[in-house]
């Protein structure tokens, strides 16, 4: 099992989810362009020293294929439909700070320092026992579905209209589904879950010098892209 | 009518069931590669995801298990690139849904229709977004030249965006329906529900 441990230089999840709601400004903001290569740069750097050397260069790469290639004049010469299609590079270029935020919130933290951290800021139980579920779930969810399909497959039900195919595959699932929800509330029933009691938690999350590092550099950039591109 | 509380078998059904929605409403997100066809996703949306939610509410009659389970997706949307837009709209939306699902006592099943039809429109605020970023997606496109970005102009609008609203709600409407005839097919014979 691959997991990481609470080190110094890996923000806490509250750090990394307020990154993405601010990044998420420039969505709808534009920002100026260096600003935002300065905010891919330090997701990168955030990359690099905990370990993820590969999804360091990618997340400039991909940044850089966006930034660069919807620029050349060529492209007004090509018929509408084609630009249909390629407009989608422009819905990718608008939205990739806040992807690259969100992907490196999930790529580096684990599931124990999530749940965690929302018991440190105190997010009620009926919003933090469904999130906690579905990290549980879903592993489960697409095992049930290959055995389905293997299932379908044995029998010999090979169907090409979607209908069908969809009843077929979606009741087994949810009947599946609906029972292993039994079975998990069974078993968080039998340790307690419902006991009014301060949890201990195996991960315990602290707040290091590197979040305010993080939090501080990228609300300054963003703050000071949206001034400069005024 | 007593009020019922949430218990924790409530809360792991809310949990188990999203992961369900979020997973159809990815892969019908599929359809999107093609951005002309997001118009009509919301419908789309509808009339898949229909079994899922009415089972979920078939499920747990309770108060505020609606509003929670649907705010989950836009959540994780959120931190998969999306903007706050689709955080507060669906937030909107919920309370609505919610709202109408207590007049029918979250048992009745023609409320509960109407309920997940005004549920279903949650996901317009992804394409409501689009909407109140506009200038920045037009200044983005404008590299695909002049024509393109014209037409842009004149399909991003508010009245086209009231269309896909209702789209949505016709969708919810059948996606109900859908899900009514497969839970007397299926689930209650098999002692689900």
């Amino acid at each position: 099992m691959y997991y990481i441990k609470d080190n110094r230089l890996n923000p806490n999840p509250i750090t990394k989810f307020f990154v993405v709601v601010l990044l998420g400004f420039t969505g709808v903001h534009s920002i100026n362009h260096y600003s935002e290569w300065a905010v891919v740069i330090v997701i990168s750097a955030m990359y690099f020293i905990n370990g993820f050397k590969k999804d360091a260069i990618k997340n400039i790469l991909w940044f850089g294929v966006l930034f660069f290639v919807p620029d050349f004049s060529a492209l007004e010469k090509f018929p509408i439909f084609i630009l249909m299609m390629l407009s989608l590079f422009a819905l990718c270029r608008m939205f990739y700070l806040p992807f690259a935020a969100g992907k490196f919130m999930i790529k580096t933290s684990d599931v124990g320092s999530i749940i965690s951290s929302m018991d440190a800021i105190k997010i009620p139980k009926e919003v933090s026992i469904p999130i906690a579920v579905m990290f549980r779930f879903f592993p489960s969810f697409v095992e049930e579905k290959n055995s389905i399909k293997m299932a379908m497959r044995i029998r010999g039900i090979e169907t090409k209209n979607p209908v069908k195919y969809l009843e077929y595959v979606a009741v087994p699932l949810l009947i599946i589904s609906s029972n292993i929800a039994d079975d998990i509330s069974k078993a968080a029933e039998t340790k307690c879950i419902a006991n009014p009691i301060k949890k201990t938690r195996y991960v315990s999350v602290r707040i290091h010098l590197i979040d305010f590092i993080y939090a501080v550099t990228i609300s300054v950039i963003v703050a000071g892209g949206i001034i400069c591109s005024h | 009518m007593k009020e019922k509380k949430l218990k924790i078998k409530d809360l792991v059904t809310i949990g188990v069931f999203a992961v369900i929605y979020f997973v159809v409403t990815f892969a019908v997100g599929m359809i999107g590669v093609i951005p002309i066809l997001f118009l009509i996703y919301p419908t789309i949306l509808g009339i898949v995801s229909g079994t899922v939610v009415m089972l979920f509410m078939a499920k747990v009659q309770k108060p505020w298990a609606l509003f929670i389970f649907g705010m989950l997706s836009p959540l994780i949307m959120l931190v998969g690139g999306h903007t706050y837009v689709i955080l507060l709209h669906a937030f909107a939306v919920m309370i609505i849904a919610e709202l109408i699902r207590r007049i029918g006592h979250y048992n009745s099943f023609k409320y509960n229709m109407l309920s997940f039809a005004i549920f279903n429109t949650w996901i317009c605020g992804s394409l409501m977004q689009m909407l109140w970023a506009r200038e920045k997606y037009i200044e983005l496109s404008m590299m695909m030249g002049k024509e393109y970005v014209d037409i842009l102009i004149k399909l991003i609008t508010y009245q086209h965006m009231a269309l896909v609203y209702l789209g949505a709600i016709i969708g919810g409407l059948i996606g109900a329906n859908i899900g009514r005839i497969l839970l007397k097919k299926h689930f209650i014979k098999a002692g689900i529900v």
